[in-house]
C-alpha cells in the first residue's frame, strides 16, 4: 500500500458522506417536527403524547424484546382515488350522461340501481387527475360529489393501518421500536385493529388459545398464577379451555402486562395528515336539540370491555 | 470490490488461498463479505428491498458480514498470531502443529453454519418477502416459511456452536502448550546439576 494519503481521504470521503446521508440529512428532514393538525374534516392536534400507562408499557415491550418479531411501520406503494356520488341533485338526465362519459363501462340501464342508496362510490382506483375531471363533470351536472384519497399497498390491504407510517407518529415517544422482520404481523395500528385490553393480557398468556398455530412465546411470567381461595378476583382474566388454566386457580395480570395492554392498544395509524393523506368521512350531523346524543342519559353497553373470551 | 482487487494484487492470484489454513479462513471471509455486499446492493434497490425489508433477509446479510467476515478473518488471524506471541513454533510458518486440525475443522463447521444459517434466511427472507407482498396470501403462510426459516437456521447455529468450541479448544491447547513449556523449563532448571566449581572430591 503505497497511496496511504488517496486511501485515506477516500474513506474519510466515504464516511463523511455516510454521515451527511444518514445523520445530516435525516436531522434537517425530521429533527424539527413539531405537532400538526389532522387534514380530515375536523382537524384535530396529532399526535399526542402517550398516556402514562402507555408509556410505561413502550419500556416493556422493548424489554421483552417484541420488535425482534414485530415492526411498526406501515408501508404504502402510493394512493388512488375514488369517487363518491353523495346527491345526485334535480337534473338526473344530465347526471347520467355526465356519467356515460367519465365512468369507463357505465350502462345508462343500471343507472337507476347506482343512483340509489347515496352516498355511493361510483368509480374506484383511478388517478387525480381522472378523479377531478369526474367531479368536475358531474358537478356541472348537478350533482355532489367528492374526490377520496385512498392509500394502497399490501400492508394497506392487511389492515395493518390506514395509511403509511410517518415521523410524525413517533414524536413523543422517548424510544422508537421500529422493528426489523415480521415474524409476527405488524402492530403500527394494532390499537385501531383490536383495542380490546384483555384480548391483548390473554394473547400475551396463552398466544395460541387466541390465534390458532401462533409461534409467539406465552409471556407467562407477566402473569400471577393464584390459588382461588374464597372468590375470583375482579382482575383475573377468564381463559378459555386451551390456554391451560388449572381449575382452582386464577390469572391475574401483573403491572407490566397491563402497561404492555396499554401501550399496544395505544397504537394508532389511523390519522390522516398532510405528509400522509386519505380521506376520512365527515362527522355526522349535530343533533337539532339540546338533548344529548343518544336520546338518552344512561351508560352505553360498552362493546368489548368484559374480559370474556371472544365467542 | 477495492478490497478484493487490492488482495489479488497483493496475493497474485487465488491459488495462493490453497496453501495454508490462514489463508483459507482469509478467502472464505472475503467471499462471505463480497456476498453481503451483492446481498446489500440487491437490498437497496427501491422495488426491491419492498420484497427484503422487514424479512430475515437483512439478518443473513449481517450474519455473512459478522461472522463470515470479521469472525473468520479473526479465526485465522488469531490462529497465525498466537503461537508466536506464546513461543510455540509454526509447523509450516503459518500455524502450530498442536491446532493445525482443529482449525480445518473450525473452518468446515464455520462455512456450514454460514450456509445453514445465511441462506435460509436470504432465501427464506425473499420468500417471506413475496408472501407479505401478496396481500392475498394469508399471514398464515408467511408464518410457516418463518418457521421452516428457523428451524433450518438453528441446524446452521449448532453448527457455528461447534465451531466456535473447535476454535475455543485449539486456543485452549495452545494455552496449555504454552504453560507446559514453562513447566519444563521451570521444572528443568529446578532439577538441573549445578556443577560445582573448584572444589575436589
Amino acid at each position: 500500500v503505497n497511496q496511504g494519503p488517496i486511501i485515506f481521504l477516500a474513506a474519510f470521503l466515504a464516511l463523511a458522506a455516510s454521515w451527511f446521508g444518514m445523520v445530516l440529512m435525516p436531522q434537517g428532514q425530521v429533527g424539527q417536527l413539531q405537532t400538526t393538525n389532522t387534514v380530515g374534516p375536523v382537524p384535530t392536534a396529532y399526535p399526542i403524547g402517550m398516556p402514562g400507562m402507555a408509556r410505561q408499557g413502550l419500556e416493556v415491550y422493548r424489554a421483552q424484546g417484541c420488535a425482534y418479531c414485530h415492526s411498526q411501520q406501515v408501508r404504502q406503494s402510493g394512493t388512488v382515488c375514488d369517487v363518491e356520488l353523495t346527491e345526485i341533485g334535480t337534473n338526473q338526465p344530465a347526471v347520467i350522461d355526465a356519467l356515460k362519459k367519465t365512468v369507463p363501462g357505465f350502462n345508462p340501464q343500471s343507472a337507476n340501481q347506482l343512483l340509489t342508496d347515496l352516498p355511493k362510490r361510483i368509480t374506484t382506483g383511478i388517478t387525480k387527475s381522472e378523479a377531478d375531471a369526474e367531479v368536475r363533470a358531474l358537478r356541472a351536472g348537478g350533482a355532489k360529489a367528492d374526490v377520496w384519497i385512498v392509500p394502497v399497498g399490501p400492508d394497506i390491504a392487511r389492515g395493518y393501518g390506514k395509511r403509511q407510517t410517518v415521523a410524525e407518529d413517533f414524536l413523543y415517544n422517548p424510544s422508537v421500536a421500529l422493528g426489523s422482520d415480521r415474524i409476527g404481523p405488524d402492530l403500527a395500528n394494532i390499537g385501531g385493529r383490536n383495542g380490546d385490553p384483555n384480548w391483548h393480557l390473554r394473547h400475551l398468556y396463552a398466544p395460541r388459545s387466541e390465534v390458532k398455530g401462533s409461534p409467539m412465546p406465552p409471556y407467562r411470567y407477566l402473569f400471577e398464577k393464584r390459588r382461588i381461595t374464597h372468590s375470583i378476583s375482579p382482575d383475573a382474566l377468564a381463559f378459555r379451555a386451551e390456554a391451560g388454566v388449572p381449575d382452582g386457580y386464577e390469572i391475574v395480570p401483573t403491572q407490566d402486562a397491563r402497561a404492555l395492554a396499554a401501550y399496544l392498544t395505544s397504537l394508532r395509524v389511523d390519522a390522516p395528515l398532510y405528509s400522509a393523506p386519505f380521506s376520512v368521512p365527515p362527522p355526522p350531523p349535530e343533533p337539532s336539540t339540546n338533548a344529548p346524543a343518544g336520546g338518552t342519559n344512561a351508560t352505553p353497553a360498552a362493546a368489548g370491555t368484559t374480559n370474556q373470551p371472544a365467542k | 470490490m477495492t478490497l478484493l482487487l487490492n488482495l489479488y494484487q497483493s496475493l497474485g492470484n487465488w491459488s495462493v488461498l490453497k496453501l495454508n489454513i490462514m489463508l483459507r479462513f482469509a478467502g472464505v471471509a472475503l467471499l462471505a463479505f463480497v456476498c453481503a455486499v451483492a446481498l446489500n446492493l440487491v437490498s437497496s434497490v427501491s422495488p426491491l428491498a419492498d420484497y427484503t425489508d422487514l424479512t430475515s433477509y437483512p439478518l443473513g446479510v449481517k450474519l455473512l458480514q459478522s461472522y463470515g467476515f470479521v469472525a473468520l478473518i479473526l479465526f485465522g488471524v488469531i490462529y497465525h498470531i498466537v503461537p508466536q506471541l506464546l513461543d510455540i513454533p509454526l509447523a509450516d510458518g503459518v500455524i502450530a502443529a498442536s491446532v493445525a486440525r482443529l482449525a480445518r475443522l473450525n473452518l468446515w463447521l464455520a462455512v456450514g453454519g454460514l450456509i445453514f444459517t445465511a441462506g435460509p434466511y436470504v432465501i427464506g427472507g425473499i420468500i417471506q418477502g413475496a408472501l407479505l407482498n401478496n396481500s392475498k396470501a394469508p399471514f398464515d403462510s408467511v408464518l410457516k416459511t418463518n418457521l421452516m426459516v428457523i428451524r433450518i437456521a438453528t441446524i446452521g447455529d449448532l453448527l457455528i456452536l461447534a465451531a466456535n468450541l473447535m476454535f475455543t479448544l485449539g486456543l485452549g491447547r495452545l494455552v496449555m502448550q504454552f504453560y507446559k513449556a514453562r513447566a519444563a523449563a521451570a521444572f528443568a532448571e529446578a532439577t538441573a546439576i549445578i556443577p560445582t566449581a573448584g572444589v575436589k572430591a
